[in-house]
């Protein structure tokens, strides 16, 4: 009897969880076509392209693929490839087969990053809250130690160590207690961050970085894909802050633009939808040809540490450049947004290869078990 | 479930199966009075407050801990660097790996990724023998062998063909005498489960020390071995009775064996303090082995210890813990946990993500 009752949960699981996957696809979709509406330009494919593109995505996904990204990316780049990746498929059917999505919160924990990378030069965290434990400086302190410590700290990063794309990261100016550049205490600032946070260093970066935006740390995101003991590069972009912001990412209003492999700029960045092939940042610096400090050097870097995340085979490594060129990783993540309005087709070349590599593996996204915990937790953080 | 894995059956489960536990009948659970019969029976503690499988498995460590953590800690090949072990000013050693295997990538003992031919190399030229066990999920002590001294490479590309991933070559370790009189041919080792309460106080619930079966290289029941409560006051044996599954009749130990775990108020000392570097986690199982000069080694710890022990020690936790606890357990449970039994029951953990997922 029991064996039967597995069985029906497992179905009733295994269709909640089909269920959910199209909704996520429904959601991805509807997000592109309203992405699409704020373009200024629209594009459409001819029956040939879309062909092509039907007959590459099948050849190796099994299946058709929605076109509204190629159709967006062309609109907004002018420039056609049947190597788009729609963002529907990477994030359901092709990410969480890369990576072993599980394993995702405890490796992508920025308080963890100094634990699993011991060796990677990373700004100096103060203060980590871990699950609503104090650590400063590696050491377990006090709420009270905690804001005690940190009453003179000056200039510091803060940021939720469980979130991305620069959710709720700010800069504080902290001075006996109180925050300088805000109306709040250094304990209303706590309490409004709850758990899983930290405080950290503000980088200091490199002249030529700076010169882009000065508010903001401006950021190369590298990805990386690893074939057995081989780590490549598959695209670089540079993010740059909008004037007087703090944060370069597109959330913020920040522009990215393909780095290439020689370390300087492409001719465009691009912003959210409607902010198109911009040439100059708000500084007006123009953006083709600039080169970036030390790039080889962070390339070299992100390749070393990919090698310690046997789990994942697809990461996007966040550096920034500082004052004296060193490449600084400020965090890692394993199911990256992918920036192909900046540097064109997610996977460029080796798309066949990865495709056909992540299709030789199952999907650890799509269970219901991983999703709905994932979705648990995200909504509640935990039980408590 | 119990009743068919983890149950004697020689009890006479028929008399208890059907009645209500009046503890969790109070919480608003519906569980068989079966579990705490049982458990009463073989610890000689008559008490209705054993926590039951279910009720651990589905709504107190999910609680307890952080679920979203659990199966990336759940792997023993990264268990040692969250801890940051070895821990020479704490005073803690870790069983050392000469070569493992992470989802199919490999890396020497210091943590640098290499090829399989350099992994064969490193483990030819390393000489002596080795314990090979997976890093998943090595519940009842599955796939761990010990690898005599002289083998040969294309027995050691064998074993690496059959484990295919997620696995560890590991140097033995010598252990204190005093553990290797439980058994000599083991590794035998302290089960010490830890919990931190909703005050955030960290203590030790109970202790076990498992021990081999005559021959047997693990230390696990399942090998032949068995299993005994210790006093977490004082160390001490709580009843010098040698418990294994499905037994009724336990008989005693030797009297030959010691009343007292060496060095007990090191390895507790051990067990709360690496507790307070997992704030992700409210209560572990830590497996420690003892080195022959009172250090305690570290084998792996268990975010979800198994309830069976119970058998040995009683309750595992006081009542008035298990009420605290279970006022916020009950609360949660209305806002989260609807279908909480069916969700965490089916969340694929490591071992079955792995196997289920890559054949």
């Amino acid at each position: 009897m029991s064996k039967l009752i597995d069985k029906l949960v497992n179905k009733a699981i295994g269709i909640l969880s089909r269920y959910k996957d199209r909704q996520e696809v429904k959601e991805y979709i509807s997000g592109i076509r309203s992405s699409q509406k704020k373009l200024k330009q629209s594009r459409s494919l001819t029956q040939a392209q879309e062909k092509e593109i039907q007959e590459f995505y099948t050849g190796l996904l099994g299946h058709p693929i929605p076109l509204e990204w190629h159709r967006f990316f062309y609109s907004r780049t002018g420039i056609y490839s049947k190597l788009y990746l729609p963002t529907s498929e990477y994030k359901t059917n092709i990410v969480g087969r890369l990576n072993v999505y599980p394993l995702k919160r405890a490796y992508t924990d920025k308080n963890l990053s100094d634990v699993f990378l011991p060796s990677a030069h990373q700004p100096r965290i103060y203060l980590k809250n871990m699950n609503g434990f104090y650590y400063y400086e590696g050491k377990a302190v006090s709420s009270q130690e905690a804001l005690e410590k940190c009453r003179n700290l000056g200039d510091v990063i803060i940021k939720p160590s469980l979130s991305s794309r620069g959710m709720g990261v700010r800069v504080l100016h902290i001075r006996e207690g109180r925050i300088d550049n805000g109306n709040q205490t250094l304990e209303e600032v706590f309490k409004e961050y709850g758990s899983d946070f930290q405080l950290d260093e503000l980088v200091r970066q490199h002249k030529d970085m700076s010169a882009l935006n000065p508010t903001s740390i401006n950021t190369i995101r590298l990805l990386t894909y690893r074939t057995g003991m081989d780590v490549r590069m598959v695209y670089s972009v540079i993010r740059i802050g909008r004037k007087g912001k703090t944060i370069d990412n597109e959330s913020a209003g920040g522009i990215s633009t393909q780095i290439l492999p020689d370390g300087t700029l492409g001719k465009y960045a691009y912003g959210a939808p409607g902010n198109d092939r911009i040439e100059y940042t708000d500084c007006g610096v123009r953006l083709d040809g600039y080169r970036i400090p030390s790039y080889q050097d962070a390339v070299e870097k992100v390749k070393e540490y990919h090698l310690q995340f046997p789990f994942f085979n697809l990461m996007a490594w966040d550096i920034a450049i500082e004052e004296d060129g060193t490449p600084t990783l400020i965090e890692f993540n394993v199911t990256p947004d992918l920036s192909q309005s900046a540097n064109g087709p997610a996977f460029g070349e080796y798309t066949e290869e990865i495709l056909k590599d992540a299709m030789s593996r199952k999907n650890t996204w799509s269970r219901i078990g991983a999703s709905a915990m994932w979705r648990m937790n995200v909504g509640s953080i935990h039980f408590k | 479930m119990f009743l068919k894995n983890e149950m004697c059956p020689e009890f006479e489960w028929k008399k208890y199966v059907k009645r209500k536990n009046p503890y969790w009948k109070k919480w608003g659970f519906d569980i068989s009075g079966l579990d705490a019969a049982y458990y009463g029976k073989l610890s000689g503690i008559e008490a209705d407050h054993y926590v039951t499988r279910s009720m651990a498995v589905h709504y107190i460590y999910p609680y307890l801990d952080r679920y979203d953590f659990v199966p990336a800690y759940m792997d023993k090949n990264v268990q040692k660097t969250i801890l940051g072990l070895p821990d020479a000013e704490l005073g803690v050693m870790a069983a050392e790996d000469v070569v493992y295997n992470a989802n199919g990538v490999f890396y020497t003992g210091d943590g640098k990724e290499c090829s399989r031919e350099t992994a064969l190399d490193t483990l030819l030229s390393f000489g002596e023998a080795l314990i090979l066990k997976p890093s998943v999920e090595t519940f009842g002590g599955r796939g761990v062998v010990k690898v005599e001294r002289g083998t040969d490479r294309t027995e050691f590309d064998a074993l690496m063909t059959k484990y295919r991933y997620d696995y560890t070559f590991q140097k033995m370790v010598v252990q204190h005498p005093v553990f290797a009189q439980f058994n000599p041919t083991s590794l035998n080792t302290i089960r010490i489960v830890t919990y931190r309460d909703p005050s955030k106080r960290r203590k030790v619930l109970y202790s076990c020390m498992r021990f081999g079966g005559e021959g047997s290289v693990m230390d696990n029941v399942c090998s032949g071995g068995g299993y005994t409560g210790v006093d977490i006051e004082t160390g001490k044996l709580l009843n010098r009775k040698r418990y294994s599954y499905f037994v009724m009749d336990v008989p005693s130990l030797p009297d030959s064996l010691p009343d007292r775990i060496p060095c007990w108020e090191v390895l507790k000392a051990a067990a709360l303090t690496l507790h307070g570097r997992l704030p992700q986690l409210d209560i572990v199982g830590w497996d420690f082995a003892l080195s022959p000069d009172g250090h305690p080694v570290f084998i792996e710890f268990n975010p979800r210890p198994g309830v069976g022990l119970q058998q040995a020690v009683g309750p595992m936790f006081n009542r008035e813990d298990l009420d605290e606890l279970m006022a916020h357990v009950s609360k949660v449970r209305a806002k989260y946990l609807p279908l909480g039994a069916v969700r965490f029951k089916d969340y694929p953990d490591r071992t079955t993500i792995h196997h289920k997922f890559f054949g």
